[in-house]
């Protein structure tokens, strides 16, 4: 009876995990682009992160195109936190304020340490961000550097944390 | 056809109380199958939101999860649902509806594709499905597939409360057929008891009829020496002219009415109780109260000698009973002794003597003939007896038997062939004193400060004397010779108090007068005279203080004490 139990529920597990590889095909540009728009559901923001109450919900890429197209798809017609998505690709540091994601990519951007920004950089940038991307056994998985978050005023969902790769402090 | 009758009457009030109880088994079971369609339902309910539950829970704290595509999260999330028994499959699908974790137990494998679905029972098995979200993200959908309890399962289990509800019900059936079985055993047991209660009656009745019979003879030669002693008296009286001579005269005509008077009242009290009625009594003044009845009606040969001690304890005896029982053994002793000779009545407390308990011991000698050993053994059934047809009825000493054991003690004989028998009462020591008669012969005797009596008597002559009587005793009579008259009587002269008859004739009694006067005026002194009247219990209870005729100077006075002293 047991191993009648037991040889079940290895069926379920190689079941469960058959799906896997199809992931994998998936261009990891297009992985990055999901999560940092699903991030949005995850993370809070302060009121004064938006301009007004009629401001977008912006997403901003930096250098990074081939984020920025299946990211704009994604978008298309959503909404976060009762406003519109809005996709911006920018090139200096002059907009990176109004975002509220910042993808920076390989790059930099002149924002202020406590500006209520979500910063995401990619793994072993000089001066990591709130999110900072990594791979784990070709998996794109991330780490959130908490004093950045609190720095920003930005409350990360347990859930998030959860999932995390790791968690700094 | 009697008994016919009497089986029905048996009979239906326990089909009757059987149906009532059969009744209230129907509607307790029907109440049980109400019950267990209704847990039914609300099980299955509360099944389907325990399953959704589930699965909600699951599918808040797997959204990231999902989000990010982290499957071993994932999958500990979902294998935390396997810990519980009845969840055998549990699935989470992507926004795509593809399986991203899950396991299936048993019950065949989970399915392909995941959408969301209210609780749905297919093949004994509850699934649901509810979706996942994160603000305005549809992240995918998790599934639930428990497992509902077998049919078979369930029925046994409602087998099992019927078996307990049946088992119920039939202990009320049985229980109530069992009641009315048992009441209608009490109610033959009551009616039982009462017709024996009415022989007994009927025997103490009997018993003493018995003694009174055995009695009368020598009352009746007593009298006619006392009429004989009287009338000569009063003939010599009217010869005479000598003052001393005829105050001598006078004096021995008022002890012989004396003494006829005193035995008429112990006859009348003989014959007046039938009912059981225990007093506290004092054995020495209840023993010398029937002495003379004993000395003058046994035999002139026959001389009874009473030895008592002082301060014989209380007992607690019905105190006609306890007459007739020395009276029976009495004459039994007399019986004994042909040729004459003496009994001896002696009583002394007997310390511990009962059982351990105090007690007081009466003892009635004879030496007459004695008794066979068989005899003695037989002596107090009822009626055996060794007298000659027409002569006992052998209810005597089985009246003193039944009394000893009513009272709570014991009665035995001793007795020798050619010498004589002892019969024998030991009666418990009662811790309450002896009631008031006793008390009350040494009340002083009063005098009345120009009282004025309302005298209600129908008999001229008795209502001429109870005047005299009462302006003897200082007060003033005022008579009325019917209750009615009595009453106006009352209302024009408004007396101090009223000594009335019982017995007259008219509309009411002299019961009834006081008792109307009584309504009119609360606390007027009562004093209720009677012969013998059966209305005299019912006086008596009712409060009223009772004058027993004859009576004399002196019993008067002590009756309007009572009732002038009770107001005071």
């Amino acid at each position: 009876m047991l191993g009648t139990r037991l040889e079940r529920w290895g069926l379920a597990l190689a079941l469960v995990l058959a799906p896997a590889p199809a992931a994998a095909q998936v261009s990891e540009a297009a992985v990055k682009a999901a999560y940092l728009y699903k991030m949005a559901a995850f993370v809070t923001w302060p009121p004064n992160a938006f301009a007004s109450g009629s401001s977008p919900f912006r997403i901003c890429v930096l250098n990074r195109t081939d984020v920025a197209g299946p990211l704009s798809e994604l978008a298309h017609g959503a909404q976060a936190w009762g406003r519109p998505v809005v996709i911006t690709v920018i090139g200096g540091s002059q907009e990176a304020s109004q975002c509220q994601i910042l993808f920076l990519g390989d790059g930099h951007a002149a924002l202020g340490d406590s500006a209520p920004v979500l910063t995401v950089t990619e793994h072993g940038a000089s001066s990591p961000g709130v999110v900072e991307f990594t791979v784990q056994q070709s998996h794109v998985r991330f780490v959130i550097h908490r004093s950045q978050a609190d720095a920003r005023r930005l409350q990360i969902s347990s859930k998030l944390l959860a999932v995390a790769a790791a968690v700094v402090p | 056809m009697a008994v016919r009758t009497s089986l029905r009457r048996f009979e239906l009030p326990f089909l009757g109380k059987a149906w009532i109880a059969a009744v209230f088994a129907v509607v307790l079971l029907l109440l049980g199958v109400a019950l267990a369609l209704s847990n039914e339902r609300s099980v299955a309910n509360e099944q389907a939101r325990r399953a959704t539950v589930q699965a909600e829970i699951l599918a808040g704290s797997v959204s990231a999860a999902l989000a990010f595509d982290d499957q071993p999260t994932a999958q500990e999330y979902v294998k935390a649902l396997h810990a519980s028994p009845e969840i055998e499959a549990a699935g989470i699908y992507d926004q795509n509806g593809a399986l991203f974790a899950g396991f299936a137990d048993s019950g065949g494998p989970l399915p392909k594709h995941g959408a969301p679905h209210d609780p749905r029972v297919e093949k004994g098995r509850l699934s649901v499905a509810v979706p996942v979200a994160q603000g305005n993200l549809h992240l995918g959908t998790v599934y639930v597939r428990t497992i509902v309890e077998p049919w078979t399962r369930r029925a046994s289990r409602y087998v099992a409360i019927g078996i307990i509800l049946t088992l119920a019900a039939l202990l009320i059936a049985v229980l109530g057929s069992a009641y009315s079985a048992a009441s209608a055993a009490y109610n033959s047991l009551q009616r039982e008891t009462d017709a024996r209660e009415r022989a007994e009656t009927a025997l103490r009745q009997a018993q003493k009829m018995e003694a009174m019979g055995q009695l009368t003879g020598g009352v009746a030669h007593d009298f006619n020496n006392l009429l004989m002693a009287a009338s000569s008296g009063v003939e010599l009286l009217q010869r005479s002219d000598d003052p001393k001579r005829r105050a001598r005269l006078v004096q021995g005509i008022k002890d012989a009415l004396d003494r006829g008077a005193k035995l008429t009242q112990q006859l009348l009290t003989f014959a007046r109780r039938t009912q059981v009625k225990p007093e506290v009594i004092d054995v020495g003044v209840r023993l010398q109260g029937i002495r003379d009845l004993l000395d003058r009606s046994l035999r002139e040969d026959v001389h009874v000698d009473f030895m008592l001690q002082d301060d014989l304890w209380p007992i607690e005896v019905d105190p006609a009973q306890f007459d007739i029982a020395i009276v029976n053994i009495a004459v039994n002793a007399r019986d004994a002794m042909p040729r004459g000779g003496e009994i001896d009545i002696e009583a002394k407390n007997l310390p511990g003597g009962l059982e351990g308990e105090d007690a007081v011991e009466i003892r009635v000698v004879d030496h007459g003939t004695g008794m066979q050993p068989d005899t003695v053994e037989k002596a107090f059934e009822p009626f055996f007896t060794t007298k000659g047809v027409g002569r006992g009825t052998g209810l005597g000493l089985s009246q003193v038997y039944g009394f000893a054991r009513a009272a709570g003690g014991m009665a035995y004989i001793e007795s020798t062939m050619g010498e004589g028998t002892t019969v024998c009462l030991v009666l418990p020591r009662c811790m309450r004193s002896a009631t008031q008669e006793a008390r009350r012969a040494t009340a002083k005797m009063p005098d009345l400060k120009n009282e004025k009596l309302l005298v209600v008597e129908d008999d001229d002559q008795i209502a001429d004397m109870l005047q005299q009587m009462v302006s003897e005793l200082g007060g003033r009579a005022i008579r009325a010779s019917t209750a009615e008259e009595g009453l106006r009587l009352f209302e024009k002269e408004s007396p101090d108090g009223i000594i009335s008859d019982m017995v007259m004739p008219g509309e009411w009694d002299g019961l009834e007068l006081v008792r109307q006067v009584r309504r009119r005026n609360g606390d007027v002194p009562v004093l209720l005279m009677t012969g013998y009247s059966s209305a005299a219990a019912q006086a008596r209870e009712e409060g009223y203080t009772l004058l027993e005729k004859p009576f004399n100077l002196e019993q008067l006075a002590r009756g309007l004490s009572d009732v002038f002293g009770a107001r005071a």
